[in-house]
């Protein structure tokens, strides 16, 4: 069914839409991933403006965030004071990130860094999924770790300044470093509509040496407000958040996601995983040759309304 | 002496334009196509009549016009990215012109160039230098080809149909991705490459109903439009997690 987005002003299938959206919330429903990476630069692929692919796909993160956080608030697995700090952080990224995302498309080069931008996060995650799945098929667990363990951080994270006690975690840290992480993050989802998860886990894994337990939800319930903050900044400043996309990619990613979550009991965890990194690998591939092969038309036409 | 001086303007300015007038007269069989939910491109069905068959009759249709940017991607390191921009003022991004069926060889060469032809709506002439005027030119010939690839100019003319000797009709095809606005028409009688008289026409492109609320709605009132769609998407990722514990 032909629906015509109102922001969009364009016509698109309706259908595809939605079952981009269920398929990707059916790769997020087994794998816990937000699925946004996968979302924009397919929503792109299929001719829809990257400002509005990107603000709208902000507004569908909130509501994927909001489900995922709920249920590890019931297991009690949020630092909220940690996720407060990296919030703070996550904001001040959304709004500079919103400016990076205006200037690019005055300067006619917003197509052209969000592509470049995905191939690297894509090309970064996609080897080192496929990597690690590949590698655990003929490694044994040796040990298996505690939920409550944490890395040991270098001592130059130990020496910053700001530190801050997360009773939670069990951690004092520099704030800047929460903070930082989070900032990222709010670049990230104002650039790209991207929660970032991919990048921020393992940051407070490895880097702030937050309790692996703790991790996902805490991320997940800074997302919400980020992704929030990214959806108002694009929809008052750019006007490209699109309410009926938005809904469209919301229903698919739900109905996508209980089914993902029911199909993971039978999908063993390293084939599937196997199947995402290729995924995200065949993404990179794309993008790649967009961008490096001769391009069909050299010229393309902007209309400023 | 007023009265003569009058009735002599009458005469020579007044009568003219109105016997002109009656020479070719049209009308829309509808003024605005709107744009709803399900829109999926349209038709604008024009009625003409002239007063007698001695002279052709062309039509064009001109969207509205705005500051378009073109630009040209170029290799750098590998990856092809936008390298230079020309910029055209007041260009129509909707263009379509209509000919007689029967008698396409009416249109001359001279009034193709001078009134049809898309190349007009671009001021290059004015450009002395040779070297110049060629990038623009190419500028120019790449935006053609692309509102070309788009639907949004004409590959081939339509064709006006002539129920009888003098009333004609024709009808424009809008294409989904049609640009909301004002659209102008303008029919011409020619003879012998050169305009008798113009008569001209408009309607309005716009989306209605509820696409047009929304629309409107999140431009006057962004922030509560923002505001809605953030709780839009709190609700349905709260709901989504009770529909998934039941």
């Amino acid at each position: 069914m032909q629906i015509y987005l109102p922001i969009a002003e364009m016509a698109i299938e309706m259908e595809t839409i939605f079952i981009l959206s269920a398929f990707v919330g059916f790769l997020s429903g087994i794998f816990g991933v937000g699925g946004g990476f996968l979302t924009t630069p397919f929503l792109i692929f299929l001719g829809i403006p990257p400002a509005v692919a990107v603000g709208t796909q902000a507004s569908q993160l909130v509501a994927s965030s909001v489900t995922g956080v709920l249920g590890h608030f019931k297991k009690g697995n949020v630092d909220v004071k940690m996720g407060t700090v990296m919030l703070v952080g996550g904001l001040s990224g959304s709004f500079i990130g919103i400016f990076i995302f205006k200037f690019l498309k005055y300067l006619g080069q917003i197509d052209f860094a969000v592509s470049v931008l995905y191939i690297l996060l894509l090309g970064i995650i996609g080897p080192m999924m496929l990597y690690e799945s590949i590698f655990s098929f003929f490694k044994k667990k040796k040990s298996v770790r505690g939920e409550f363990n944490t890395y040991k951080v270098s001592p130059f994270i130990q020496s910053l300044p700001y530190k801050m006690r997360f009773p939670r975690s069990k951690l004092y840290v520099s704030a800047l470093l929460p903070g930082g992480i989070g900032f990222v993050g709010g670049v990230l989802a104002s650039i790209l509509g991207i929660g970032g998860g991919f990048i921020l886990v393992p940051a407070m894994i490895y880097f702030m040496g937050m309790p692996i337990l703790l991790v996902a939800g805490t991320s997940l319930f800074q997302i919400i407000f980020t992704a929030a903050s990214a959806t108002i900044l694009h929809a008052v400043m750019n006007n490209t958040v699109d309410i009926i996309l938005a809904l469209v990619l919301i229903a698919g990613g739900v109905i996508g996601a209980q089914i993902g979550v029911m199909f993971a009991r039978f999908v063993k965890g390293n084939y599937a995983r196997v199947i995402l990194a290729l995924l995200i690998l065949g993404v990179c591939v794309r993008l790649c040759a967009d961008l490096f092969m001769e391009p069909d038309y050299k010229y393309s036409v902007v209309v400023d309304l | 002496m007023i009265r003569i001086l009058s009735a002599l303007m009458i005469v020579f300015f007044v009568l003219p334009i109105q016997a002109k007038a009656e020479l070719l007269s049209i009308d829309l069989a509808e003024d605005h196509l709107d744009i709803t939910t399900g829109f999926n491109g349209g038709l604008i069905h024009l009625f003409g009549h002239r007063k007698n068959d001695l002279h052709d009759v062309f039509v064009v249709l001109e969207g509205p016009k705005h500051e378009v940017k073109v630009r040209q991607k170029t290799q750098m390191l590998g990856a092809w990215m936008n390298t230079s921009t020309k910029v055209f003022e007041d260009i129509p991004v909707y263009y379509d012109y209509a000919f007689d069926e029967a008698n396409t060889a009416a249109v001359s060469e001279n009034i193709f160039n001078k009134f049809i032809s898309a190349e007009n709506f671009f001021d290059i002439a004015g450009v002395k230098n040779e070297k110049k005027r060629a990038i623009i030119e190419k500028y120019k010939d790449a935006f053609i080809d692309e509102r070309k690839r788009e639907g949004l100019y004409p590959v081939v003319h339509s064709t006006i149909k002539f129920i009888d000797e003098n009333f004609f009709k024709l009808s424009f095809e809008l294409p989904a991705n049609v640009p909301k606005g004002q659209y102008m028409v303008r029919a011409f009688l020619h003879d012998d490459g050169k305009i008798i008289t113009e008569q001209r026409t408009s309607f309005w492109v716009g989306q209605v109903g509820f696409n047009a609320k929304v629309n409107k709605f999140s431009e006057k009132e962004s922030l509560v439009y923002a505001l809605l769609c953030v709780f839009l998407a709190l609700f349905s990722g709260w709901l989504s997690n009770k529909i998934a514990r039941k």
